[in-house]
């Protein structure tokens, strides 16, 4: 176990600038906090260039230049529609509108109908995982963010109200391909995996979880250097 | 001396369309002026005295449609003056206030110097036209000019309007055509946002190569199998060129890259946020707070209140010593893949333009360095379109979606502060291809206002708005931005529904958003 001593060494050298009197168990969490820090900025950084990004527009004030009055959007635009984006390999960005007349259309009927997301996998990439899941939505909702079950799959989203049991659509979203989150490394050869390897894959998080030691994985074959 | 390896530099330089000559002072026009004192101009210093010494250089150079629609102005250009008298001003000012401090007052006389340098460079040597200056080396083969999408869009988030991407394209080749008299044969995807379907658009284009991460290029099909060391063939014939990580790495991490080390000059303290108001406020019209100012004394010294006075000569010895590292690591790594290939490996090392001078102020010298200490040794320079015809041939691969956003895919241009754009610009890039196609062959006033409308559609796809609006910084002029532009363009299209057009409105607008005057707004129609 560290000293005290070394624990406020340690501070110092990070630059804490802790009181001294502080008690240890607050050092030790000023400490781990700052560590946390760090870590988070090393992998922003070594991931993403956004930190330097943004500065280019930003003079200094806090965000908050109020461009001149600046227009009022409508919130909608009377149709019945329904798009989704891909965000990455987990979540899927949907919004739709309905049209005043279909919202008419809707309200007579019962003050139970239902308005929800069907989500389906197209299987269009070859690999049918035939299935649907459903997502209840408020009439008043507009956008959803949806957490995909599959990477690599593709999906399509309708706009649906359920009465009893009668299911009507009334809008079907383009199908939307959810990208790869690990990589297909076992068919490569021994310098192929040692070339991924001086890549940096290690530090991307791409290999899959059931070969989640990287290099047990890369240097499982015997490296052929300069053959 | 033949290479044992290549290194690609690419730099992005880019900045959204800023100008506004409605207000008197537009304070987001300084993101301009500061890029152009701190980056553009060292850049072209860096050139002329490498070539003056007679150093070969190369890199690669992508050039914003938007920017260069801002280098071009001469609305911009009169007050890119302006804006450097008040700087000199400052200066002066500064230069007796700090006279006799040891620290800060030959800081105060080095900014001074470099703000007069800049008035010089520009009006006198290069009569006002930057991107004359750029053309220049790049005609002289000294440096590859690229382009980019129109406004700087974000590819992925629009695959599902087709149109509104083929407008981005093709008015960035127009735009790059008319600027510099020939077509750029490579394309920088902003953010390097990249998605599968890319490959065939830009082909169509008749593009040769792009950049991509390495993520994206690691998790393609197949993956590559020389790792990053040289770039992908998509089926279609498109180059992909593979971002290096570690170089990335090296200069990037705002933690453990370069820019960060102790010695360096503290970019966020700024003598506007330490001198009272009044004593600043007069050099920086329509300044709405604190801002920065430019003249900066400290160092980055690291995580303490009590930051050191900034020494330039020690900067500059340490941005040597980084050039080195750089150069050591390079040489390390191509001799450790060398032989597990059948050509040099090439290590793409691209990163945006601004860093370097503006935020890294020692960025510059680095560049600098890195030429002048590799000279003709066995580590080479390459363009991306020299390295094309060096290998023309490549695995065939196509990479994923991905982009240099956090996370790696497209979170940072898609989440709860900025998703609600999305449906206003899909809508407006949908109405203007209704629009095209209902009024294919139009001409004079009509035309004026499609094209119009084209404008501002693609103004409003620009990434940076999502971009400030998730980072906080500047997120209020970024709403704004896109909800003018969306807003604009939702009023040229109920004008031409009912056949009236608000004539002083539209030439009012031409005025303000007067980037690419050679835009057809037929671009937006469906292809067949």
């Amino acid at each position: 176990m560290l000293s005290d001593d070394d624990l406020r060494a340690i501070a110092d050298r990070m630059g804490l600038g802790l009181p001294p009197e502080l008690e240890r168990l607050f050092v030790v969490e000023e400490i781990l906090e700052a560590l946390e820090e760090d870590k988070l900025e090393r992998i922003r950084g070594s991931e993403s260039p956004v930190g330097y990004e943004d500065a280019k527009c930003w003079s200094g004030d806090d965000g908050e230049l109020a461009s001149d009055n600046p227009p009022r959007l409508d919130a909608r635009y009377n149709e019945t529609m329904i798009k989704a984006l891909v965000r990455d390999p987990s979540w899927a960005f949907a919004f739709w509108d309905i049209a005043e007349a279909d919202l008419l259309a809707l309200d007579p009927a019962c003050d139970s109908c239902q308005l929800f997301l069907r989500v389906a996998e197209t299987g269009e990439r070859g690999d049918e995982r035939p299935g649907t899941f459903d997502i209840p939505v408020a009439r008043e909702d507009f956008q959803w963010y949806i957490n995909l079950p599959r990477p690599e799959a593709t999906y399509r989203i309708d706009l649906a109200v359920r009465s009893g049991t009668k299911v009507r659509v009334l809008a079907r979203s383009m199908a939307i391909a959810v990208p790869r989150q690990h990589g297909e490394f076992e068919g490569l050869d021994g310098k192929a995996r040692r070339l991924l390897e001086l890549s940096g894959v290690a530090a991307l998080d791409i290999v899959d979880e059931v070969e989640e030691n990287p290099a047990r994985i890369l240097r499982d074959e015997p490296v052929g250097r300069g053959a | 001396m033949s290479p044992t390896g290549f290194v690609a530099l690419v730099l992005n330089a880019h900045l959204p369309f800023v100008r506004n000559p409605e207000l008197p002072h537009c304070f987001e026009e300084r993101w301009f002026f500061e890029a152009l004192s701190e980056t553009y101009l060292p850049l072209l210093r860096m050139f002329r005295s490498l070539e003056t010494d007679g150093v070969p250089f190369k890199l690669s150079l992508s050039l914003s449609p938007t920017l260069c629609a801002m280098l071009g102005d001469a609305v911009l250009a009169e007050r890119y003056l302006g804006y450097l008298d008040a700087q000199i001003g400052l200066g002066e000012r500064e230069a007796a206030r700090t006279s006799g401090d040891p620290a800060f007052g030959p800081l105060a006389d080095l900014y001074l110097q470099l703000y007069r340098e800049d008035r010089r460079d520009f009006d006198e040597l290069y009569s006002r036209d930057i991107l004359g200056a750029f053309d220049y080396y790049y005609k002289r083969g000294r440096i590859e000019l690229l382009t980019t999408t129109a406004t700087h869009a974000f590819l992925p988030n629009f695959q599902l309007i087709p149109e509104s991407l083929s407008a981005q394209i093709e008015t960035a080749l127009v735009s790059h055509r008319l600027r510099f008299g020939k077509q750029p044969a490579g394309l920088w995807l902003p953010h390097l946002g990249w998605y599968p379907g890319a490959a065939e658009l830009l082909k169509s284009y008749n593009l040769q190569y792009t950049v991509v991460t390495t993520r994206g290029a690691l998790l393609g099909d197949p993956p590559p199998s020389s790792g990053s060391y040289a770039p992908v063939q998509c089926p279609n014939g498109l180059t992909v060129f593979i971002r290096d990580a570690a170089a990335t790495d090296a200069v990037w991490s705002e933690r453990t890259g370069y820019p960060a080390d102790a010695v360096y000059r503290d970019f966020y303290r700024d003598i506007g946020f330490d001198l009272p108001r009044d004593q600043v406020a007069p050099f920086v019209p329509g300044g709405r707070g604190p801002v920065f100012t430019g003249y900066k004394y400290w160092a980055v010294t690291g995580r303490t209140e009590h930051k050191v006075p900034y020494v330039p000569a020690a900067a500059r010895a340490r941005a040597e010593a980084h050039a080195a590292h750089f150069l050591a690591e390079r040489r390390r790594m191509a001799a450790e893949a060398a032989p597990l290939l059948d050509r040099p490996p090439l290590m793409v090392c691209p990163y945006d333009a601004e860093l370097f001078g503006h935020f890294w102020f020692e960025g510059p010298i680095w560049l600098e360095s890195l030429f002048r200490q590799a000279g003709e040794g066995d580590l080479r320079f390459v363009s991306l379109g020299e390295y094309e015809q060096l290998h023309p041939e490549s695995q065939v691969s196509t990479p994923e979606f991905s982009s240099w956003g956090d996370g790696g895919y497209g979170e940072v241009w898609l989440d709860g502060s900025n998703d609600w754009t999305y449906r206003h610009i899909h809508k407006a890039a949908e109405r203007m291809t209704e629009l095209a196609e209902r009024f294919p062959d139009e001409s004079g006033l009509r035309e004026r206002i499609l094209n119009q409308g084209a404008r501002e559609t693609l103004l409003a796809m620009a990434s940076d708005w999502p971009l400030l609006m998730r980072t906080g910084r500047s997120a209020s002029f970024a709403r704004g931005r896109v909800e003018e532009a969306a807003s604009s363009f939702t009023k040229i299209y109920d004008m031409l529904s009912a056949n009236t057009v608000a004539t002083e409105w539209l030439t009012r607008l031409e005025k303000r958003n007067n980037l690419f005057p050679e835009i057809n707004y037929r671009m937006f129609r469906r292809k067949r």
